[in-house]
Order: structure tokens, then C-alpha cells, then sequence
């Protein structure tokens, strides 16, 4: 199978039980000018990292902020972009429905939906690892009827799970990371058991076994660091996933709450305008999420090939 | 095979099961089912005369049996909304849902296969690249974002088609349908393709990886070095091997369609389900939202179902009981 | 009467050169390859992986895709010159008057098409034919081929048959157009010893009641040994010897062959060490000058770096070695 790609692949970084720390800083440097071999990669990348800054300077970069009530105009309201407001500021992409710079609108946005994406998905990576390596280490009956669960919920669409959770639930910021830890947690779990199969039947795992070294040894010290690489993959790709869900689930109005307008959000809040041919106000912040996801997909695309994990299914 | 069958069934009825389980509990033990279920307006008597009836004395097991009980006779409740039997409303609005799902299955299916076939064919050609270069973008592209996108080049600016509704529909089969009439299809067009891109990106991707391992197969080369020609090698010896995994896809991803209807539903205001359980979650409508949820697992069940015997049907090596590879 | 011109070969190739243009260079895989078959002849072409075996068959076939190309010399069919053909007619060759046996019988058939369907398929390529009359046709090549219950066998999948089996369908596959020349690819390697020797035993069946002329090409010069007329011993895109099977077998000039005939097992005497040629082919990118054999060769001198060409030591027995080994 591709996972022994990992062992004889680009990338042996990940591999293997831990390395001295004057190695692991030698291979990652190996490992980042390999990435370097695709030029459109390393411009994703690029991106990611800029909207990373600004999501976590908003407060301190955005030229208002929007949540101010005192600092907002009815009389700015949806300005087209690259007006001047009557205080002689200018709103390079416009303003929204309640005179609020859609610039700084966006730069806050980015900050809610990227933390929520995030969070979401290290949340869900954690409780899918720990599931995983729970299945791979125990086995038998255990292990089957924890995977028979996974399969089915990945038989399921993300959307629907999300819905039912949602409906069940109701809106909210909580509600809503629970939806989307509950959406991904099933693909981290297959693809760390996955890997540490692999690793259970190697050799060193038996003579760890006859070492009678604990449990939580074993598993933090030789299955552990073998999984780091496809879940690494895994972690980009539901990032994005997770963003796109968010932002799908708020525009629809079941997701964030209007106090905490991710991108989603800005986007459903400018819907009721585009017809009118407002355009700006759903466009612009339609346009932010759009190169967001794109560039976590040129990353993760490129982590895919480095170090291919076999998850193709 | 009839073994494979019912072992089939059996698992789809414990999922629908434990799905019935699941929503009982979340709606029904952590919530108080008095609010959930009767109107917020309803008097001290109607919420006691409800409580009597539900049984909500009696201890909690009771009660499950008895929402399955009422659920296995269609009884989930009456809309506050709209103050019907909140099945029947989701039943209603079943039809424009499926209608729009399979347009958008269609145009995904003749869209997305040849378009895979053309890149994975000729896999270094410019056109390739760039079919492969859309898929990927067709990946990224938020679906509601590609819908607002939609409204507003074709409905906006070009004013070619309409963005509101169904448009005129035509009765066929007991059965109201937009694709029989002309204004209809107009409709139908941007919401069925908004919810087709991104399974068209997918059966390019499919078929497209499916073709490239094929035509490096022997048995290819071998028909090749017996002069089959090339276009009865690809129509008989080459799709007839992609298509048994991409019938499959096509079938599970048909459940994901019907999911995703929520999202262009509710942009293209199609009056589907999917439209219906969103206004019922703003409204907290819950009895609309148990069928519908009750509703969507029978029919993912139904349709896994149905896929696995398709499978069955079409791959000799599944059909004859056989695992020789 | 005049007396009987002398047969003309069915297959004749004459300088044959196959490159692959590869990015990091030219390979040569076969190189200056001329041999002829005449009509119920059985050709054998030895040599180890790498040696151009495979692709002088491809070559023959039409099968030579890009970045493959034959890049000199000629290749004639019952007379017709097969290198300058388009697409379209060399396809209508292929299977037809040219097929192929490949060596993968487990693979070789396609696993979602029945057996009597891809009987079907070939007929269907070269004649017109109803699907009725097709299976009459193919059940009958599959009785030829030894095949028990052969109708019932038609309506069978692939994976309902065992290896030895696949085969013996591959090969009525192939003969099914009554071409004038087969070539077969190592097709028994995959195969247990046993079921080897049953096919190996019908093919000749097969040839001497049919008349088609044979190339088998192979690794294994002991299969060469019992089946063959003539061998040709390929040494990296080039033959090095050819000529009838008991001359070049039994009195081997080219140290290559006879370094071949010494690690076979059976000819060795019970407990004596095996021996081998030592070292490995060169790189197809890097052929060494004159004499390609020359690294591994224990006769080795200086004039071996010289252009050398093919001399004629016997009735039909060629050697390319300046330093023959001793004759009879």
C-alpha cells in the first residue's frame, strides 16, 4: 500500500522513533526547500501565512473598527469602494449596510473564521487521534466496532451531520464548533489508525511490547510520531473544510451568532443588498474567503505530494 | 445474494434506529418536549392535556416506544407554522427537492464524466491542465458563494435567467414538476447547476484517475495488440471498467446532493426541504425538523441500500460471490 | 519444371533500431537487429531483462508509443513494409495478421467483459461477424486449445479460471484470426512448471497443424531447447548469436551464450558451483564502445572497442565477436 510511501518518501521527517534535534532542524529544512520545488505552492503558502498575520493583527491593523458603534454613519452606508465617507475617510472596498468600513469588516471576519476553523479542526484532531490510536492499540472487537461508527459516519455528508447537530442544538459560537469538531473528528480517527496499523505489526513495536515498557510509552513514543505526517495532510485539508462549513452553516443563518460576523456571516448580511446591485457588500468578503480557502488548498495539495500519505480512497 | 440483501436491510434499519434514538434524545430528553412540541402561544390546559398525552410522567424508555410508536404511523407532530401534520408538509415538499437534486446529479454526471475522459485520455495536453486546474476550483468554491455569484452575473447583470422560485410547474404523476414546461426549466438551470459544480469536480477527478490506471492496464494493451479500435476500446473495454466505482459514487453522492440542497434551496428560494428545515430551525419548528430528520436518514439508508446492490449487479466479480483478484 | 524457388520468409526485419528519447538521453533499446522467420518456423529470442527482447516484439507489432520511436531499418510482412504504415493499417495488422501472447495471463483479460464478449471483441476487429457465429468460433479455438466444456466456459468472467487456463484463452485469442505470425512474450514465465510444459507442448501442436510462424521470446533457454527452431541471443539491443537451435545451443561461439548455457542448473553436473556471468548489463544510456559485452567478458582485448559486425560461422549461424570461441 501507498502508506509505506512514507517510510521510503520524499519526506522521512515525521518517520521513525524521535530524532536527535540537530537531524530533525536538518530535515526540515530538506523538507521546506522540496516544497519550494512548486511554485504555486509556495505562493499558497505565502498567502496563508499573510492572512494568518492579519487575521491575528486585526485589531491593531484594520483602519476602523467595525464593531464600534460610535465610530459608524448611516450616512456611510453601502458606499461603493474607493468612496470617500463624509468625514473624508476612505472606504477602498465600501461600506456595508450600516456605514461600516468593509475592509475592516473583513479583516475581523477573517480573525472569526479562521479561529473558528482552526480550533475546531485541532479539537477534532485530538479526540479523533486519541480514538484512533485507541482502536489501533486495542484490536479486536474494540477496534471494529469503533471503526464500523467511523465508517458510517463518513457515510453521511459533513452538511447534514452539521444540520441535524444544528437543529437539535440550535445557533451559537459553541454550538457551532461542536457541529464542526463532531464533522471531522472521523477522518482523523481512520487515518491515525490507518498509520499506526502499519506501525503495529513492525518488529520494533513487538520488542517494545517485550520490553514491557507502559501502554502510554508505546503509543506516545513509537505509534504516535508515525501518524504525524498524514495527519498533518489531513489537518490542512479539514481546516479548509471546516472553514467552508462554517461559513456555508452562518450563511444560512444556523450557524455564528450576528455578534461574532465571520465571513459567512458578512456574506449572508450583504445577500439582501446584491440584488439591488450593491455588489460590494456579499461580493468582497466572498472573495477574502474564497482566496483563504484556496491557498490552505495549494498547501495542503502540496503536503499531499511531499508526503504522501494514501488516503485517496 | 438474498443473504447479502437482507444482512443489508437490517443494517439500514439499525441505523434509521439509532438515528431515531439520537433525535429523541436530543429533542425530546434535553429539551422539554411541552415546548418543543406545542405551540409557544398554547394555554396552561392544551400543555397539560399534552403532557398527559405524550406520557411525559412515565419513565423515559416509555416514552421512546411510544414516539417510535407514533413515528411508525407517521405521526411526528403538527407544524406550528403551518399547522399541518409536519410529515405531510415535508412529503409536500419532497418532490421539488428530488427534482432539483436529480437535474443536478444529470448535469454533474454528463458534464463531469467526459471531462474527466478528455483529461485522463490525454493527460499532458494544455485543455487537460486546465480542466484539472477548474476541478480544483471547483473544489474550493463555497457552494452558496458560487450561487450568490451565479445571481448576480446571470441574474443581475445579464438578466438572462430567473433566480426566485420554481417558475411555472406542470402536474405529472400526482406530481408537480418544473422541468416540463419551459419557464420551469429556466429556473431550474442556475440553482441545478450551483448544486451540481462541485460533483462535477469530483466525477472529473474520478473518472479522470480511473482512465489514467485503466489504459495502463495489460488487458488494454492486450486488446490494443488484438487492433481494437480506439473508440470501442474506450466505449467497451475501458468505461465499462470506471464506470462500476463511478455508478457507486454516483449513487452515494446522490444523498450528498439532497443535503446540499439546503444551501441552494434557501439562495434560490426553491421551495424544497431543504428551504423548509432552515425556516423551520430560525422558527424552531421542531416537529418539521424530526420528520425531516427522520425523512433524510430513511432515504440515505434507502439510497446506501440501493447502491450496494447496484454494485453487486454490475461487477462480476462481486456478483458471482467471488473475490478472486 | 523449374525447381521450387527457396520458401520466402513470412517476417522479415532488417536493421532495426528502437530508441526511446528520454530526458536524461537517448536509449537504444534494440540496435541493428536483423533476423527473418520463415512460414511454421519457431523463433526464439533469449536474453536477460533489459536486452531489447520485448521491444523488438513491440516494435514488429506497431506498438512502439512515444517518447518510443523506430528510428531505422525495415520490417516486412509476406513482403509488405510494416514501418512506413499509418495508425489506421497497422492497427488492422494487429491481431489479425501480427498478434500477441502476453506474459501475464492473471492480467491479461479484461475482468468485466465474459470470456465468449472478448472472443467477440478480436473477431469483431478484422471481420464482420454475428455474436452467434463468434462464439461458434471461439468455442472451437477453445476445444483447440484444450479447454474442457468450452461453451460454458464462454459466459465465464476471468476470474473464474485458473492461470494455466487464462492462458490457453489468451492464446486462442490470439490465433483466432489466423495470423501468419505470433509473438509471444515469456507467456509461460507466470506460469507453475507443469502447466508450462502443457502449453509449451500444445503450441508446438498448435504451429506444426497450423502453419503460423512463432517468435517466443524468453529468458529461459531450456523452454528455447524444446521448442524452437532457431534462437537469437539478445545482449543489450543487439543479437549476439543466432542460428538453429542445436548449433548455437550445442556449440555456443559468443561467450555470451555460453555463459547463459552454463548457469543453467540442469546441465550442470549434480555438486558442482553453478557458474555465472559475472557483472551486469551496461546502461542503455551508456553503451560501452565496439562490443557492448565487452566489461563482462573474460576474452576480452583492445580490438573489441572496434565496430564489429556479424560473421557467419556456420549454415545460418551468425556471431558478433572478434574472438570466437573455438569451433567444433
Amino acid at each position: 500500500m501507498s502508506d509505506l510511501g512514507l517510510n521510503s518518501g520524499a519526506s522521512p521527517k515525521f518517520t521513525g522513533p524521535m530524532r536527535a534535534l540537530g537531524e530533525r532542524s536538518e530535515r526540515l529544512r530538506n523538507f521546506l526547500l522540496e516544497y519550494a520545488h512548486s511554485p504555486i505552492a509556495v505562493v499558497g503558502g505565502g498567502i496563508l501565512v499573510l492572512l494568518l498575520l492579519i487575521a491575528i493583527f486585526a485589531p491593531w491593523i484594520a483602519p476602523q473598527n467595525p464593531y464600534d458603534l460610535a465610530s459608524l454613519s448611516i450616512l456611510d452606508a453601502r458606499l461603493p469602494p474607493g468612496s470617500e465617507s463624509y468625514n473624508g475617510y476612505t472606504h477602498w472596498l465600501g461600506t456595508d449596510g450600516v456605514g461600516r468600513d468593509l475592509l475592516s469588516a473583513i479583516m475581523y471576519g477573517l480573525r472569526i473564521s479562521l479561529s473558528v476553523g482552526v480550533l475546531s479542526s485541532l479539537f477534532a484532531l485530538l479526540i479523533g487521534m486519541f480514538v484512533g490510536l485507541f482502536a489501533a492499540y486495542t484490536g479486536g472487537r474494540t477496534e471494529n466496532i469503533i471503526m464500523r461508527i467511523v465508517d458510517l459516519q463518513m457515510s453521511f455528508p459533513a452538511i447534514l451531520i452539521a444540520l441535524i447537530l444544528l437543529a437539535i442544538l440550535g445557533r451559537g459560537a459553541e454550538k457551532t464548533m461542536i457541529a464542526l469538531i463532531a464533522v471531522q473528528w472521523a477522518y482523523y480517527a481512520r487515518t491515525v489508525r490507518a498509520s499506526a496499523l502499519v506501525e503495529r505489526e513492525r518488529e520494533y513495536i513487538e520488542a517494545a511490547r517485550g520490553q514491557r515498557l507502559g501502554h502510554f510509552r508505546i503509543v506516545s513514543r513509537h505509534l504516535l510520531p508515525n501518524c504525524f505526517a498524514p495527519l498533518l495532510v489531513v489537518l490542512t485539508v479539514q481546516v479548509a473544510h471546516a472553514i467552508t462549513l462554517e461559513a456555508t452553516l452562518s450563511f444560512l443563518g444556523i450557524g455564528l451568532p450576528e455578534t461574532q460576523p465571520s465571513l459567512g456571516l458578512l456574506i449572508a448580511n450583504g445577500y439582501q443588498y446584491l440584488l439591488s446591485g450593491s455588489y460590494w457588500i456579499s461580493i468582497f468578503p466572498g472573495v477574502a474567503l474564497l482566496i483563504t480557502i484556496l491557498s490552505i488548498n495549494l498547501v495542503g495539495d502540496r503536503l499531499r505530494e511531499l508526503l504522501n500519505p494514501g488516503m485517496r480512497r | 445474494m438474498i443473504a447479502f440483501i437482507i444482512q443489508r436491510v437490517f443494517q439500514g434499519a439499525a441505523v434509521v434506529l439509532a438515528m431515531s434514538l439520537i433525535v429523541f434524545v436530543g429533542v425530546y430528553a434535553i429539551g422539554d418536549p411541552v415546548e418543543i412540541l406545542i405551540n409557544p402561544d398554547a394555554d396552561q390546559q392544551t400543555r397539560e392535556a399534552v403532557r398527559q398525552s405524550l406520557g411525559l410522567d412515565k419513565p423515559l424508555w416509555m416514552q421512546y416506544l411510544y414516539f417510535v410508536k407514533s413515528a411508525l404511523h407517521g405521526d411526528l407532530g403538527t407544524s406550528f407554522v403551518f399547522n399541518i401534520p409536519a410529515i405531510q408538509l415535508i412529503l409536500q415538499r419532497l418532490p421539488a427537492t428530488l427534482e432539483l437534486a436529480l437535474t443536478a446529479t444529470v448535469l454533474a454526471i454528463l458534464l463531469g464524466i467526459p471531462l474527466g475522459l478528455v483529461s485522463g485520455l490525454n493527460d499532458k495536453r494544455w485543455y487537460s491542465r486546465m480542466i484539472m486546474a477548474g476541478s480544483i476550483l471547483g473544489f474550493s468554491l463555497p457552494t452558496f458563494w458560487v450561487g450568490l455569484i451565479l445571481i448576480l452575473v446571470f441574474g443581475v447583470w445579464l438578466g438572462w435567467l430567473p433566480v426566485y422560485g420554481r417558475g411555472d410547474t406542470v402536474r405529472f404523476l400526482g406530481v408537480e414538476w418544473s422541468i416540463f414546461t419551459l419557464d420551469g426549466l429556466r429556473h431550474i438551470i442556475l440553482p441545478a447547476f450551483n448544486l451540481a459544480l462541485f460533483k462535477i469536480a469530483l466525477f472529473i477527478r474520478l473518472t479522470r484517475a480511473g482512465v489514467m490506471e485503466v489504459v495502463n492496464q495489460d488487458y488494454i494493451r492486450f486488446a490494443n495488440a488484438m487492433g481494437i479500435k480506439k473508440a470501442r476500446l474506450l466505449w467497451r473495454h475501458i468505461l465499462k471498467n470506471i464506470m462500476i466505482p463511478i455508478v457507486t459514487v454516483i449513487g452515494i453522492e446522490f444523498g450528498s446532493v439532497v443535503a446540499f440542497a439546503v444551501v441552494t434551496e434557501s439562495i434560490f428560494n426553491w421551495p424544497g426541504m431543504g428551504k423548509l428545515i432552515i425556516e423551520s430551525i430560525n422558527h424552531l419548528d421542531r416537529p418539521v425538523i424530526v420528520a425531516y430528520l427522520m425523512v433524510i436518514v430513511v432515504m440515505f439508508v434507502i439510497i446506501n441500500l440501493l447502491v450496494d446492490l447496484l454494485y453487486a449487479g454490475l461487477d462480476p466479480r462481486v456478483r458471482l460471490g467471488s473475490s478472486n483478484r | 519444371m523449374n525447381a521450387m524457388p527457396p520458401p520466402q520468409p513470412v517476417l522479415e526485419v532488417e536493421r532495426l533500431s528502437t530508441v526511446f528519447d528520454l530526458r536524461a538521453g537517448t536509449v537504444r533499446s534494440v540496435n541493428d537487429v536483423s533476423f527473418s522467420l520463415k512460414r511454421g518456423e519457431i523463433l526464439g529470442i533469449v536474453g536477460e531483462s533489459g536486452s531489447g527482447k520485448s521491444v523488438t516484439g513491440l516494435s514488429v507489432l506497431g506498438l512502439i508509443e512515444p517518447p518510443g520511436r523506430i528510428a531505422a531499418g525495415s520490417i516486412r510482412l509476406e513482403g509488405r513494409e510494416l514501418t512506413t504504415l499509418g495508425d489506421a493499417e497497422k492497427r488492422k495488422l494487429r491481431g489479425n495478421a501480427i498478434s500477441m501472447i502476453f506474459q501475464d495471463p492473471m492480467t491479461t483479460l479484461n475482468p468485466v467483459l465474459s470470456i465468449g464478449r472478448q472472443f467477440f471483441e478480436v473477431i469483431n476487429a478484422h471481420r464482420k461477424v454475428s455474436y452467434a457465429a463468434a462464439l461458434d468460433e471461439a468455442e472451437a479455438a477453445l476445444v483447440q486449445v484444450g479447454i474442457p466444456a468450452a461453451r460454458e466456459r464462454l459466459s465465464s468472467y476471468p476470474h473464474e479460471l485458473s492461470g494455466g487456463m487464462r492462458q490457453r484463452v489468451c492464446i486462442a485469442m490470439s490465433l483466432i484470426n489466423k495470423p501468419a505470425v505470433v509473438i509471444a512474450d515469456e507467456p509461460t514465465t507466470a506460469l507453475d512448471v507443469t502447466i508450462q510444459a502443457q502449453i509449451l507442448y500444445m503450441m508446438q501442436n498448435l504451429v506444426r497443424d497450423s502453419d503460423v510462424s512463432l517468435i517466443w521470446v524468453t529468458h529461459d533457454l531450456s523452454v528455447v531447447a524444446g521448442l524452437c527452431d532457431r534462437v537469437a541471443v539478445m545482449y543489450a539491443g543487439r543479437i549476439v548469436e543466432t542460428g538453429p537451435v542445436e548449433d548455437v545451443l550445442g556449440n555456443p561461439r559468443h561467450p555470451y551464450t555460453r555463459g547463459l548455457l552454463d548457469s543453467i542448473p540442469g546441465d550442470a553436473e549434480p555438486g558442482r558451483l553453478l557458474r555465472q556471468v559475472p557483472g551486469t548489463q551496461p546502461s542503455p544510456l551508456d553503451l560501452p564502445q565496439g562490443c557492448s559485452f565487452r566489461p563482462r567478458c573474460s576474452q576480452a582485448r583492445d580490438e573489441c572497442r572496434n565496430e564489429l559486425t556479424s560473421d557467419q560461422v556456420g549454415p545460418d549461424h551468425f556471431v558478433r565477436c572478434l574472438f570466437k570461441l573455438g569451433g567444433d
